[in-house]
């Protein structure tokens, strides 16, 4: 056979994948209707404009259920969809959603009497009525929905003792007889005891186990969003999955669930019932859709922003400083710092790490902000609080910081005098390229530093948290974030009782227990408040079971005509920038 | 042929059975449960879930339930999606068996084209380039490639999207399928060639040469044909591995495929996720490997099962 021929071999072979990548090239795009705006008429540059479609990125949530959710991407994903009688405004201050006012307190602060907006519909045109209201409370309190984020409504009257009446022997039983079958008459007489009713079709009831100092801000919460009782009846009925819900819902947010792809994409329209008054901002959806797009990978995501398949992405924090090189001089860029603080949690039940000064000379001796330099991009705020400034009772984030400060001397001296560490650490970090980076960056820090030797484990996330939870650990990169912008949130259930909640370091200060006791129902605002900025105080002095080192910041890229999500990202942002305001979203002319 | 093939499907049975048990066993004994989080779970909470999810009966209960569901065809329910499994495996499988035969047709016929040029240049350049196309392509991990690929076609070029999957549309198709399917082409390439080399030397070629035979009819006729069979024993376990989904291809375009809910459901401990894509996976490669040993038969007369 002559070269000439083999070489046509090679050459066809090379013309078909040349035919095949430009065949790409001439295909249609389907997707990215990324100028919205482009259809609609032009008016003055920077105006908003009616129409388009907006495709963002996001995580696919794992449940859509209010009542059962606890991931940022559920929650953030059911406020699109559903609202509750109050929403926090920009001030983090309950606004009247669908309630009429605020609600009328009793004298001694366990009953809350909230009136209802006349007229509201749900997206399908039924009546909202208080009826539906209280079937979502029941929801949240009914064990066979077993709501992750039932806890937070302990204090309404009898919703512990219905949820607990199913657990086995060893859960808290509450006042009931707990271990009992899901229909028997004790359960449903558990159900009625619920202290939620209807007055009438406009008037709902609500007592409390206690006074409720920060009820009216639950009420905001996604636990508390109301049922379409026409369409689920029973509060033990399932609630829809993604897929299913599709016409199988009603919604009383601000858009309506038209399409949903399971594990690519989720679309919206406007709700035609819904009105400004229900929205903090007054406004109502301007956008004809918006396309959430699921994309684990914000690597992913980042590339489909660059062509413009996505017109906004959570950026990707290994590449963040080409990313805001790139996007900050044209506005794409938002850093946005969240009600989240990280530490390194220590074990108090294993000595030495029972002394403060051992403590404190862990702390000192790491350059934290060298390890979020290095292992997150310089992504997150350094800190030295625990509760974050712009929550009640937060500090910010210089606070103590000489105490807190990276002083290797002194942290030397601090262990010699305390009489140093006779044994190798238990350091427990979560399988991640971050994370592995900073527990190697914390090894070598203790190592170099103090000539502490500490044995990372590296494991995956659900062995890390049993490890938690069994505190079998010395060091621990672990943290927090917030549900609800009151500095109770940052203490019930972590520092309060030992072994008790997430408290597995063992935090056990008498100060911040009788505090804790005299204010978790203390109708005085200011007196709880400040109860609570003294309790902070002592966390970050005694270094309770965490030395804090950072707020948690997410980075974000917006094309440069949507309107509403920069503008409106605050704390309150769940999981994308401005995700409690979707309301808000939309274009506006170039 | 036909009791072969009876006797294979039937021997699936106590194959699924094995594995299942395998699974079952070693997805209870890992530390770490589905309710593990980093926001630790009240009590209550966690109780109720393990009631709901049936996680509260002993393990042999669970066992049992699970393999009478089983038998019933029922894999149960997904506990991170709250949905049926079977749903789940369903709606990836139809992404995957779509992506995964495109990239194993890509990858046959790229891998075949590339080891039959390398084979009749030999020691030629055409040899040389087949060889180091073939080198690249087993030695880059795909995911670096993909995203060599997106940053060129997709960023730079605009030609292609960065995000999904769609049948028949080549902006979606052509990366996630190059992507997958350049590494079994590679090793077809390497098999091809070596299978190639060793027919074009045996005497019966000779002689058909000999004949004045035209030279596409050697290959084609008496070459390829006989230098299937090495081929024919990858190409089982390659369909097998392409069209059961991959994490790395669907995380790096996006697409739902069943690839991504493996890895995910033994991150997440997803107890029926995990029982239902193994067995799953278990069920395809076991008939890949039925398939092929029925094609030796098709491929080879001298290949008889009693």
């Amino acid at each position: 056979m002559s070269v000439l021929r083999n070489w046509r071999y090679l050459l066809l072979s090379m013309v078909a994948i040349g035919a095949l990548v430009a065949l790409a090239a001439c295909g249609g795009d389907d997707e990215g209707d990324g100028g919205g705006g482009e259809e609609s008429p032009s008016p003055a540059a920077g105006e908003r404009i009616d129409g388009g479609t907006l495709t963002v990125h996001t995580i696919e949530p794992q449940s859509i259920d209010p009542h059962f959710s606890s991931f940022a991407q559920d929650i953030s994903f059911e406020r699109m969809f559903w609202r509750g009688l109050y929403s926090l405004d920009t001030d983090n201050e309950p606004f009247p959603a669908y309630a009429d006012g605020d609600p009328e307190v009793s004298a001694d602060g366990t009953v809350f009497t909230v009136n209802l907006k006349e007229g509201a519909l749900w997206s399908d045109g039924e009546p909202l009525t208080a009826d539906d209201w209280v079937l979502g409370f029941l929801r949240t309190c009914n064990p066979v929905n077993a709501g992750e984020y039932q806890y937070l409504l302990s204090n309404l009257a009898g919703c512990d003792d219905y949820f607990n009446a199913l657990a086995g022997p060893d859960g808290d039983p509450g006042t009931t007889d707990d271990n009992l079958a899901a229909d028997s008459p004790e359960v449903a007489a558990l159900h009625d005891a619920v202290g939620v009713k209807a007055i009438d079709d406009t008037t709902i009831e609500f007592t409390l186990a206690n006074p409720g100092p920060t009820f009216q801000t639950i009420l905001s919460l996604w636990m508390t969003f109301p049922v379409p009782a026409h369409l689920l009846p029973d509060p033990g009925q399932p609630w829809p999955a993604g897929p299913d819900a599709v016409g199988a819902l009603a919604y009383n947010g601000p858009y309506e669930l038209t399409e949903y792809v399971a594990g690519t994409s989720a679309t919206m329209v406007s709700n035609p019932n819904w009105k400004a008054e229900y929205s903090p901002l007054d406004a109502v959806p301007t956008l004809d859709e918006i396309q959430l797009r699921f994309i684990d990978d914000h690597a992913v995501a980042q590339r489909a922003y660059e062509t413009d398949e996505l017109q906004f992405a959570l950026a990707d924090l290994t590449q963040l400083e080409s990313t805001v090189n790139q996007f900050e001089p044209t506005g794409e860029y938002l850093k946005l710092v969240r009600p989240s603080t990280r530490g390194l949690q220590m074990q108090l039940e294993h000595p030495p790490l029972d002394n403060l000064d051992v403590r404190l000379a862990l702390g000192k001796a790491i350059d934290w902000q060298q390890m979020i330099d290095r292992c997150y991009s310089g992504g997150h705020e350094y800190t030295t609080t625990w509760i974050p400034q712009g929550i009640p009772a937060g500090q910010p984030t210089g606070y103590q910081a000489d105490l807190y400060a990276y002083n290797v001397a002194e942290a030397q001296q601090m262990l010699e005098d305390a009489g140093g560490i006779d044994r190798e650490l238990v350091l427990v970090v979560r399988l991640g390229t971050e994370t592995q980076c900073a527990g190697a960056f914390i090894k070598e820090a203790l190592r170099t530093n103090l000539g502490v030797t500490a044995n990372l484990e590296e494991l995956e996330g659900p062995v890390r948290s049993a490890r938690f939870r069994e505190e079998t650990f010395d060091i621990f990169p672990g943290g927090w974030i917030q549900d609800y912008p009151d500095p109770e949130n940052w203490v019930l259930g972590q520092f309060d009782e030992p072994g008790v909640g997430l408290n597995h370091y063992n935090c056990d200060d008498p100060e911040i227990q009788e505090l804790v006791a005299d204010n978790e129902f203390n109708l005085d605002q200011a007196a709880r408040i400040s109860a609570y900025e003294r309790i902070n105080e002592i966390i970050v002095t005694e270094v309770c079971g965490v030395f804090p080192y950072y707020h948690e910041a997410e980075h974000y890229l917006v094309k440069p005509n949507v309107t509403g999500l920069l503008e409106n990202a605050t704390g309150q942002d769940a999981s994308m920038a401005g995700d409690w305001a979707i309301e808000t979203w939309g274009y506006t002319s170039q | 042929m036909t009791a072969f093939i009876i006797r294979r499907v039937l021997w699936t049975i106590p194959v699924l059975w094995a594995i299942a048990t395998v699974t079952f066993l070693l997805m209870h004994a890992v530390p770490g449960g589905p309710f593990d989080r980093d926001k630790e779970l009240p009590a209550t909470v966690r109780q109720n879930l393990e009631r709901k999810y049936g996680l509260d009966k002993p393990l042999h209960e669970q066992y049992v339930q699970y393999l009478t569901n089983l038998a019933k065809g029922d894999l149960g329910i997904s506990m991170r999606q709250n949905r049926p499994v079977t749903t789940i495996i369903s709606e990836g499988l139809t992404v995957s068996l779509q992506l995964g035969v495109t990239a194993f047709i890509f990858a046959t016929v790229f891998g075949m084209s590339m080891g039959l040029i390398a084979a009749l240049n030999h020691n030629r350049p055409g040899d040389y380039a087949g060889v180091f196309v073939a080198t690249v392509g087993s030695s880059m991990p795909n995911f670096i490639l993909a995203t060599f690929l997106v940053i060129i076609f997709s960023v730079q070029l605009g030609w292609t999207d960065v995000l999904g999957w769609e049948m028949f549309n080549p902006r979606k198709m052509i990366l996630p399928s190059v992507a997958l399917g350049i590494l079994p082409a590679a090793y077809i390439a390497r098999i091809t060639r070596a299978s190639m080399l060793e027919v074009l030397g045996q005497d019966y070629i000779r002689t058909a040469r000999a004949k004045g035979l035209a030279e596409w009819a050697i290959i084609l006729r008496h070459s390829v044909k006989n230098a299937m069979i090495p081929i024919l024993t990858v190409l089982g376990p390659i369909f097998a591995i392409l069209v059961t989904g991959s994490f790395i291809i669907e995380t790096s375009f996006a697409i739902n495929g069943v690839g991504r809910h493996f890895v995910s459901a033994i991150s997440s401990r997803d107890y029926g996720l995990i029982m239902g894509t193994t067995l799953f996976f278990a069920l395809i490669i076991t008939f890949a490997n039925l398939a092929v040993d029925i094609l030796y038969a098709v491929v080879d007369p001298r290949v008889r099962y009693g």
